[in-house]
Order: structure tokens, then sequence, then C-alpha cells
């Protein structure tokens, strides 16, 4: 960025090998003084500030980079309210991730919901996960290209996230042996599927992620279309 | 091919007799072309942030850790590369470039889709016999930044010109259908590397191979080509 840009308001630039030269300085945000909240919603309010910070400072510096200090200045809260929470950076985006996986699954879930038969609720659930992190390219980050940079714990969490979408993308076993996809297969897709998505989050087009909709249905689906459907087809199959 | 999966080994990269390869160059006047002694340096540094990579990972990984490791001063280093970034960026390609030479090597006059299965198993077994070579293929291009991440993606697409190939059977396949399985097939490698069972990742060659091949043939046909 242009040195004009290091102004007051704007956070350090970055000096580290991550540095995105090609993206704007988070902003802080100006905050207006609490009014009326009770102790334990200016805490939740704080953690939700902390975890939206950290995603941000991850987006420019990345990982390696990122500072508690950075943290701290795009959350807007003091260092002591940090400490009292999270005793590291580890620790805080072990959480900060663990809360944005919760919020991505309540979208999908939420999106999935009320709509019936596999590959239709596939298909919603998989548009409610990419306009979820549409809305929010930094955390879009977060979950999909610094959970595999960060530290041994974290990239094991997202090895169960991994696990766990890949659950999701298990047809319901209607048919008992060629008929389902595996476990095996629907692991790998929910790799290439948060492999594909973490390529677009690099491309800068996380913003866009809603377009690639049809083409990740497609790949989802093609194990599931591409067994043999009728008897005959199957029977030739087992030949 | 042999039966004992071969070692990846930098420092034996260079062009230079194995003895000088292997150990440090003579110190003083050694009679060799100045291009040998730079070749034999930065492989020499390669093979030592290769084998430093897995005990400290990227982020944690110093210039002083890999300096040390090849026994080489921080001048050197500097001599030779900008920064970690470049010497990593180097070393993932020396490594890279090794892996799917030897993939592509052991396909060659395999016909689809035979050769998916050959290809996986060489890779797989290249892999689990350099735990090291792994760990930087699978792990760290993730953690060191977008420039690494960029060279994994194009690693993957060369790959998968092998998978393409089955695509006569099946026209209608997604556009990047095989980056996406290679992808998949990368983060299974990647967990089970995780969670160090490296040097057992040719069991998953059978079903790695399967999950391949399903789009193309469906699961019946890709369970008879495993078995």
């Amino acid at each position: 960025m242009p040195a004009e840009q290091e102004t007051n308001g704007s956070i350090r630039r970055s000096r580290g090998s991550r540095r995105r030269p090609d993206l704007q300085l988070p902003q802080v945000e100006k905050r207006p003084p609490r009014s009326g909240l009770s102790r334990a919603e200016v805490i939740a309010n704080q953690w939700a500030r902390v975890f939206a910070g950290f995603a941000a400072a991850l987006v420019y510096h990345g990982y390696e980079d990122t500072k508690v200090s950075d943290i701290i200045e795009l959350a807007g809260v003091s260092r002591a309210t940090f400490y009292e929470r999270f005793e590291n950076k580890e620790i805080c985006f072990h959480a900060a991730y663990e809360d944005g996986v919760e919020r991505l699954v309540r979208a999908v879930e939420e999106g999935a919901r009320n709509v019936s038969g596999w590959p239709d609720r596939l298909s919603a659930g998989l548009a409610a996960g990419l306009g979820f992190l549409a809305s929010d390219p930094p955390l879009a980050h977060m979950l999909f290209v610094e959970a595999l940079a960060a530290a041994r714990p974290a990239r094991l969490e997202h090895e169960r996230s991994l696990d766990r979408l890949a659950r999701m993308l298990l047809p319901p076993q209607v048919e008992s042996d060629d008929g389902a996809v595996s476990e095996e297969t629907a692991r790998m897709l929910a790799g290439g599927l948060a492999s594909h998505v973490s390529g677009r989050i690099l491309a800068g087009e996380a913003k866009r992620l809603t377009e690639q909709h049809d083409a990740l249905l497609q790949y989802l689906l093609a194990p599931a279309l591409a067994v043999p459907r009728t008897t005959d087809e199957r029977r030739a199959a087992a030949l | 091919m042999s039966d004992e999966p071969r070692r990846f080994d930098p420092a034996g990269l260079g062009e230079l007799p194995v003895e000088l390869a292997l150990g440090q160059l003579p110190a003083g006047k050694h009679g060799l072309p100045r291009s040998f002694v730079v070749r034999n340096q930065r492989l020499r540094l390669i093979a030592a942030l290769l084998r430093v990579l897995p005990r400290h990972g990227y982020p944690e990984t110093t210039i002083g850790h890999i300096t040390q490791e090849a026994g080489m001063s921080r001048a050197a280093f500097y001599a030779l590369f900008s920064s970690k970034e470049s010497c990593f960026l180097e070393t993932y390609d020396v490594a890279s470039r090794w892996l799917c030479n030897g993939v592509e090597d052991a396909v060659a006059g395999e016909r689809w889709p035979q050769c998916v299965r050959v290809g996986v198993g060489e890779g797989l077994r290249l892999l689990a016999a350099n735990p090291p070579l792994a760990h930087l293929i699978a792990i760290e291009p993730a953690r060191a930044s977008p420039a690494a991440r960029q060279r994994q993606q194009e690693n993957l697409a060369r790959l998968a010109e092998i998978l393409r190939a089955g695509r006569s059977n099946r026209p209608e396949l997604p556009a990047e259908l095989e980056e996406f399985l290679l992808g998949g097939a990368l983060s299974v490698v990647a967990s089970r590397i995780e969670s160090d069972r490296t040097e057992q990742l040719p069991e998953i060659e059978a079903a790695l191979v399967e999950c391949l091949l399903i789009p193309y043939l469906g699961r019946a046909k890709s369970r008879k080509i495993v078995a």
C-alpha cells in the first residue's frame, strides 16, 4: 500500500513474508461508549470483537506475523481484557476458529432445514454455507486458509472439522452396498471442497464464493451420479 | 522400479562427484568451477531446511536453524537466498519436482485407469519412504506463504493430467474435477501425516484410488481396478 495509507487509525504495516500488499490495511473502528448493557453482554460483545479483530488481522498479516497487539487494536479491547480470557494467540485462535465453525454449521443447517431430498438438501446447505462465508471474507479466510497455517493443535481441530463436513456430505444410506458413497470418499470430497474454497479465498474472491455453487455441487454429486443406476448396469458392473 | 522406494536427498542432486555432493566442499582452492560450488551450497541449505522443518514448522524455523544444520554461515545463506521464504520456495520446488517426476516415470506406458493406481501407489510409497519430504509437500506450503500455496496448486494441476485421461468415458464431468479430486486426496494424505502415520501411507492406496476413479467409473468398477 502507498505510504499515505499509513495514517492514524490504521494498524501497523506488515513486515512478514505473508504480507498482502494488494490489501487495504484494516481500519480500526471507533466504538461508541457502551450503554445499558449487562456485564454478560459486554463480555460476549468483547469476545465477538476479539474474534472479528483476529480474523481481520490474519487477512493482512497471516497467522505467523499476527501479534496480540494487532488483535486488540482491531478489536478495540484492552490488553488486560484479552489476557483475562485468552492465555495467548494460539488459545485465542482456537476459540475464534471454534466459534466460526459453529456459526458456519448453524448457517448450513438453517439453509438445509425443511428441504427434502438429498441432492436438494446438499444444494441448499452448500448455498447457505457459501453465502455465509461470502458475507464475512475475513472469517472465511480464517477458517479455510489460516487454520492450515496455525499451530498443530489448531490444524488437528481443522482435521476434525473436515471429518464433520464429510459426514454432512454423506447421502442417506438408502442402498446397502454399491449405491452409497463411502466415508473415505466423503472425506476426500470434503478435503477437495475445502481446498477449492481456500483457493478462491486466496485469489481474493471470498465475496464471490456463491458463484462457485454450481461447480461445487457438480463435484460433490459426481461420485453419487457415477454410480450405475439401473439393475442392469449394476449387474454389468458386478461382472 | 525397484522394490526399495528411492530416497530424496537434495545434497545428492548436484552435478558433482558423489563424495563432494554429499559432504562439505574442501576448504580453500579445490579447482571446482564457481557454479558447482554455488549449486552445492544451495542444495546443502535446501537439505538442511528439509531436515529442520518437521522439527520446528515453517513459522518457527529460523535462518539460524538452517545455517547451523547446514554447517554454513549466515552470510553464506544470504549470499544465496534473500529470505527464509525464498529458501523455502526453492526447497519446495526441488522436492515437488522430484516427487512429480517419480510419479510420472512410474505411470509412463500404463493405460488408464491402471495408471491411476500405479501413480497413486508410487506417490504414496515415495512419501512414506521420505517423511521430511512428505511433511514439506503436504503440510508446510499452507503455512509458508500464498506463493507456496500457488505452487502447490500448480503441482496438483500437473498430476491432474494423469487422472484427466479418464475423461473420454464421461465428457459431461465438471471442468476442474481433477484438481478438486487431487486437492481432496492431498487433504487426506495431509491428515495422515499430521497424525504421525506417514510411514503407513501406502495402506490408503486402495481407498484413495477407488475414490479418485468413482466419478469416472462408478463404485463397482473402481473397486475392481483396486482389487
